[in-house]
């Protein structure tokens, strides 16, 4: 009986099966790992996503810039008799389908002491990150400083029109 | 005639080729792939389509990419990228919600450089101007 004929393949096997296990593992950790950092590298900042968003409560007449005498648009100065939830509705609805893979604000105009929802903010649920712009508020004065606090929950499930109208009671 | 041992250091040749293939394939494949190119340009829009909606009056902004190789369709709820002969499932849509009253519209097919308009409470996608490049 030669060397090679009394080879050991139970040894070797052994061996050979731990290599495939670790060879299957890199594979799996290679492809994961590129998807995973190719997902991280080209995602977008959600504080800048909602800060955009944010942007038309502050920007345009349809939602609570103050239009003046001549009807031209005060960007950044609100006015407060449109800080409704009426009016919020339309500047930034959700259409139930997508609510909940976006952004939900909750506004708050600090000196009004008045708070608004978007349709599919949740109350108790908690608040991912707040946005804090200073403002100027249309009065019967004139202007005066404020802050428009607007907290944000991302991905908010969606909710069915009962519980929406329960979430704003 | 192949022994025993022979057989056993050739499969380790074989294993060390097939994991370099199969690393080397999936690499490839992801260095191939425009998931990276389509996500940019779908934020990248969804998020000027947020801004020019926030801006009162006229404005146009280029979308800082060339898309000769996509097609783009822009409407009221989301952005779509795809590329010719992709199915649905495999389009990058980024949705956003405009004020009530707005809309948006545009397409773009092998265009290269385009442009979003905002006219009034419209926004459209088209081809930039020559002046506009």
């Amino acid at each position: 009986m030669s060397d090679d004929d009394s080879f050991l393949i139970p040894q070797e096997m052994f061996f050979y099966i731990i290599v495939v296990i670790i060879f299957a593992g890199m594979v799996l950790f290679l492809a994961f790992g590129i998807g995973t950092f190719k997902g991280r590298v080209v995602q977008t900042s959600p504080q800048l996503q909602a800060e955009l968003i944010a942007l038309r409560f502050t920007g345009i007449p349809e939602c609570f810039a103050y239009k003046d005498e001549r009807s031209i648009v005060r960007s950044g100065i609100i006015d407060p008799q449109k800080f409704s939830q009426d009016v919020l509705d339309r500047c930034y609805y959700h259409f139930r389908k997508e609510g909940f893979t976006s952004f939900n604000f909750r506004l708050q105009l600090q000196g009004e002491n008045k708070e608004l929802f978007t349709n599919n903010y949740k109350i108790n649920d908690r608040d991912d990150f707040t946005l804090v712009k200073e403002i100027l508020k249309r009065t019967t004065q004139g202007f005066e400083k404020d802050l428009l606090i607007i907290f944000v929950q991302e991905r908010v499930e969606r909710t069915t029109d009962g519980k929406k109208e329960e979430l704003r009671a | 005639m192949v022994t025993a041992r022979q057989f056993f250091y050739l499969s380790q040749v074989l294993a060390v080729f097939v994991f370099g293939v199969v690393a080397l394939s999936i690499a490839q494949a992801h260095a191939k792939s425009d998931f990276v190119l389509k996500t940019n340009i779908a934020d990248e829009i969804k998020m000027m389509v947020d801004t020019l909606v926030a801006v009162p009056g006229e404005a146009l902004v280029k979308v800082p990419y060339n898309t000769t190789d996509y097609s783009l369709l822009l409407t009221s709820e989301n952005i779509a990228i795809f590329k010719k002969g992709e199915n649905k499932e495999q389009w990058t849509i980024r949705p956003f919600f405009l004020p009530e009253g707005y809309h948006a519209q545009g397409s773009s097919v092998d265009l290269g450089r385009v442009c979003l308009e905002k006219k009034g409470k419209s926004i459209t996608l088209r081809r930039c101007l020559e002046d506009e490049r």
